[in-house]
């Protein structure tokens, strides 16, 4: 069976590649597969000092209020052992028509507890690739993997998201990292977007770049950088949330028909270093 | 254990890929080097419309320009008032070999930025419903 690599919010999973991300939100996530829920995820940190039973059991109460019906049980987790930094608790529930197995795992490095929903029958294949890859990372001071649809990036463990959006052919991750925004762009299919266009006319018109900007022009890379003057910082100290500063790079891998950009904007000077790790970690999956 | 739920969002989401789009007959669309371009008329603000028509003559009613790039124009041009997104989402998938709920996300997205601008609007899909309504 083939497999899908998931990296998000510290949280790293494998999944069927026939499980596609259908909802994507702060601390939530939702698999389906031909257009049915197969699998959601929340996540969340939890004091100290309780076990994924008690846990469980919180859910229990709060359960009841909505009318949802939570019962613990032993698996799937008896059957499976899960990496060594988690602990978990099986739980079954029932609302109405719905209803589904499901699990919670407790992650010693992060102290948070995610929360998995199966809404069918796993097989104890599936059941096993997912429990064995998953792996809670939140927390870390390492860097942190990014892998949703055919993108994956490392990231600075402190970047959050702040935005993530589908336009035609383009994909957009957005982070804040201390004032620092990171933005990793795809854009597909290359041949289409392109047709009649170069990367630095592409970067000019869908980007935002300008032509006394461009630092670098090969074949398969642009790469543009503004610095940000004197009165621009002053006014960037004033109007909170205005960046001056701008670099992006935009190239087009090989053997891909798809494009990629990052791109860095904040109010001082760019870490140059930081931008060239995040271009060297950001590809296709 | 594991039945097939249908949540209410699954359920509105299912609805809303059923729902046909509708060009604005309006809506001029002209062909440039990069793309479509959409011209529509727009009403302008009740309280510049006064302004407007004593300095122009003008009755308040502006032309707007839209350019749509080679993937906006080619799902503008699917649109055919008898598909529906979900039909629309899933051509756009085979033409550009996309996953289907990224089809879908950006399809639904960009019909969205169409109907903000009033250059589409909503039809619920017949047996459902036959009001119109703005995306």
């Amino acid at each position: 069976m083939e497999h899908r690599q998931i990296g998000w919010d510290g949280l790293r999973f494998r999944v069927p590649a026939l499980w596609q991300a259908a909802v994507i939100r702060d601390g939530y996530l939702l698999f389906e597969e031909d257009s049915r829920p197969v699998f959601g995820l929340r996540w969340q940190p939890v004091p100290e000092g309780l076990s994924p039973r008690d846990l469980v059991r919180r859910l229990q109460r709060r359960g009841e209020a909505k009318n949802i019906r939570i019962r613990l049980q032993d698996g799937p987790v008896g059957s499976f052992p899960l990496p060594d930094h988690l602990a978990g608790h099986g739980f079954s529930w029932q609302q109405g028509e719905e209803g589904g197995k499901g699990l919670l795992l407790l992650s010693s490095r992060s102290r948070r507890a995610s929360l998995l929903q199966f809404h069918r029958p796993l097989s104890p294949l599936e059941t096993s690739d997912l429990l064995r890859s998953f792996q809670d990372h939140g927390g870390e001071e390492t860097p942190q993997l990014w892998a949703m649809y055919d993108i994956r990036c490392l990231l600075p463990a402190r970047a959050r998201l702040a935005r993530s959006r589908f336009l035609l052919g383009r994909y957009t991750l957005a982070f804040d990292l201390d004032g620092l925004e990171i933005v990793l762009h795809r854009f597909r299919p290359a041949a289409e977007l392109l047709a009649g266009s170069s990367l630095e006319l592409f970067g000019q018109r869908v980007l935002g770049m300008r032509s006394q900007w461009l630092l670098r022009k090969e074949a398969d890379c642009c790469e543009w950088e503004k610095a940000a003057t004197r009165m621009e910082r002053f006014l960037g100290r004033l109007q909170k949330g205005k960046r001056a500063a701008r670099r992006l790079r935009l190239w087009r891998p090989a053997g891909e028909n798809g494009l990629l950009a990052v791109g860095l904007e904040c109010n001082t000077q760019i870490d140059g270093r930081l931008f060239e790790e995040l271009c060297a970690s950001y590809g296709f999956a | 254990m594991g039945r097939q739920p249908t949540s209410p969002p699954e359920e509105r989401r299912n609805q809303a890929l059923d729902c046909i789009p509708v060009r604005n007959p309006e809506v001029r669309a002209e062909a440039t080097g990069q793309g479509l371009l959409l011209s529509y008329p727009v009403e302008v603000r009740p309280w510049f419309r006064g302004i407007l028509r004593h300095v122009t003559g003008n009755p308040g009613i502006v032309t707007r320009k839209l350019q749509l790039d080679s993937l906006g124009s080619s799902v503008w041009e699917m649109i055919d008032d008898r598909r529906s997104v979900r039909q629309l989402a899933a051509r756009f998938q085979e033409r550009y070999q996309v996953g289907r709920r990224e089809a879908e996300l950006s399809v639904t997205a960009f019909l969205r930025e169409l109907g903000k601008r009033g250059l589409v609007a909503m039809k619920e899909k017949p047996g459902n419903q036959a009001t119109p309504r703005q995306t």
